[in-house]
C-alpha cells in the first residue's frame, strides 16, 4: 500500500521540480531580450508605382497616398523577425512642404490590405490631426507618438511585417511630404 | 608639512566620530524594530534603445525579524534619460514606479555590514504622453555595504532589477545610496 503513495509523492515532487525548472528556464530566456529602435523610410522604400522611390509623397485635396510597407527590407527586421516579441512603441518623423500655403493637418491610416479605395472608412486610424503650419515644417517623433491612436491594433499589423499606410491631407490643402520615417521600438529576444 | 596636518586633523576627527557612532549602533537588526528612510540612486537601463541613464528616488521601511534578517517595503521612482532614434530625434524614456517587498540578510558587524536583498513586487511602466501604462511583476536582487553614520544606517550598493512584461523584460542596474533611522 505504501509503494503507490511513495510513487505519487515522487511523481508530484518531480512534477513540481520540472515546473520550477521550466519556469526558471523561461525566466532566464526572457532575461535575454533587448529593446531596439528601427526606422523605415517610407518615401524611399514604400512608394507604390507609378511613384518612384525618393519622390515626395504628394497629397492633393480630396486624395490620399498609399504606401506599401515591407519591413523585411530592413536588415535587422529580416534577420531577427522570429525573435521579435513585441512592437512596444511606434511613431513617425516627417518633413512636410505646404504647397497650399495655409495651415492644415494630415492623418495616417494603417491596414493589412493594399489597394483600399476609401481608407478613412476601411483602414484603422493611426494618427489624426497632425498640424502642418502654412510654411510647412517638421513633425518630430515625440509629437507623433503622443497622437497615436489604436496602438494595439497597429502593433498587430506592424508585427506582421507587411502592411499599407494611407496618408490623407485634411482641409483640402495640397501637401508634399519630403521625408516620412516610420520609427518602431521592438523588444527582441537574443 | 603644516598644510598636510591641516588636512589630517579633520580627517582624523571624522574617522573617530564615525567609528564611535558606528560602535554606538547595534550590529544586528533589532527584533520588532521599525525603521524608516529613503535615498537616491542612479539607474543604468540595460540594452534599451529608448532609455538612457537617469536618477531615481526611493522610500524604505524596514522591520527587524531576527538579528540577521529583516523585511522591507520599498517604493521607488525612476526617471531615465531620453533615448534617440537613428535619425536623431529624442525618444522620451518610459517612467517607472516600483513597489517591492524584500527580505534582507545581514552579515558582519565590525562597524560595517554586508546586506543581501531579494525583492518581489510590482512596477508601473508608463510611456510618455499617456500613450500607455502597464502594471507588471518585477523583482530585484541587490547587495550593499552598510556604513552607519550617527543614528542613520547608511548603505550603498547596486541592485539588479527586472520588470517582466510577459514577452519581454526590461532590465536595470541601479546604484543606490540609502539610509534608515529607527523609529520605534
Amino acid at each position: 500500500m505504501r509503494i503507490p503513495k511513495l510513487d505519487l509523492v515522487l511523481r508530484s515532487v518531480s512534477g513540481s521540480l520540472l515546473l520550477a525548472f521550466l519556469f526558471a528556464l523561461w525566466g532566464c530566456l526572457n532575461l535575454l531580450t533587448t529593446t531596439e529602435i528601427i526606422e523605415f523610410d517610407v518615401v524611399q522604400n514604400g512608394q507604390v508605382p507609378p511613384a518612384t522611390p525618393g519622390d515626395p509623397i504628394v497629397l492633393s485635396a480630396g486624395s490620399f497616398h498609399e504606401a506599401s510597407i515591407d519591413l523585411g527590407e530592413l536588415d535587422f527586421f529580416e534577420e531577427h523577425h522570429d525573435e521579435i516579441h513585441r512592437v512596444e512603441r511606434l511613431g513617425f518623423k516627417a518633413r512636410v512642404s505646404n504647397v497650399g500655403g495655409s495651415a492644415t493637418s494630415c492623418s495616417i491610416y494603417i491596414s493589412a490590405q493594399a489597394g483600399l479605395t476609401n481608407p478613412a472608412g476601411e483602414a484603422t486610424l493611426l494618427l489624426s490631426g497632425l498640424r502642418v503650419p502654412a510654411a510647412g515644417g517638421r513633425i518630430d517623433y515625440s509629437t507623433s507618438e503622443a497622437s497615436i491612436e489604436n496602438l494595439d491594433k497597429a502593433r498587430d499589423l506592424v508585427a506582421r511585417g507587411d502592411f499599407a499606410l494611407y496618408t490623407l491631407a485634411d482641409g483640402g490643402v495640397d501637401l508634399a511630404i519630403d521625408e516620412l520615417l516610420l520609427v518602431l521600438t521592438l523588444s527582441v529576444g537574443l | 608639512m603644516r598644510r598636510t596636518l591641516n588636512f589630517r586633523l579633520p580627517a582624523i576627527a571624522m574617522f573617530v566620530a564615525l567609528s564611535s557612532s558606528a560602535q554606538a549602533l547595534p550590529d544586528a537588526f533589532g527584533i520588532g524594530q521599525f525603521e524608516f528612510g529613503g535615498g537616491l540612486g542612479y539607474d543604468f537601463p540595460l540594452a534599451q534603445d529608448d532609455a538612457d541613464l537617469g536618477p531615481s528616488l526611493h522610500l524604505r521601511t524596514r522591520l527587524g525579524l531576527s538579528p540577521r534578517f529583516a523585511g522591507e517595503a520599498i517604493f521607488g521612482w525612476t526617471l531615465n534619460g531620453d533615448g534617440e532614434i537613428p535619425a536623431g530625434d529624442a525618444v522620451e524614456a518610459p517612467s517607472l514606479m516600483t513597489g517591492h517587498a524584500a527580505g534582507v540578510v545581514r552579515t558582519g558587524g565590525l562597524g560595517f555590514a554586508t546586506l543581501v536583498r531579494l525583492g518581489l513586487g510590482w512596477t508601473r511602466l508608463s510611456l510618455p504622453n499617456d500613450v500607455e501604462s502597464l502594471n507588471k511583476f518585477s523583482w530585484e536582487v541587490g547587495v550593499a555595504v552598510e556604513l552607519p553614520i550617527g543614528p542613520v544606517r547608511t548603505e550603498i550598493g547596486p541592485r539588479f532589477w527586472v520588470v517582466d512584461l510577459g514577452d519581454n523584460t526590461r532590465k536595470h542596474v541601479e546604484l543606490r545610496l540609502s539610509g534608515v533611522i529607527p523609529l520605534f
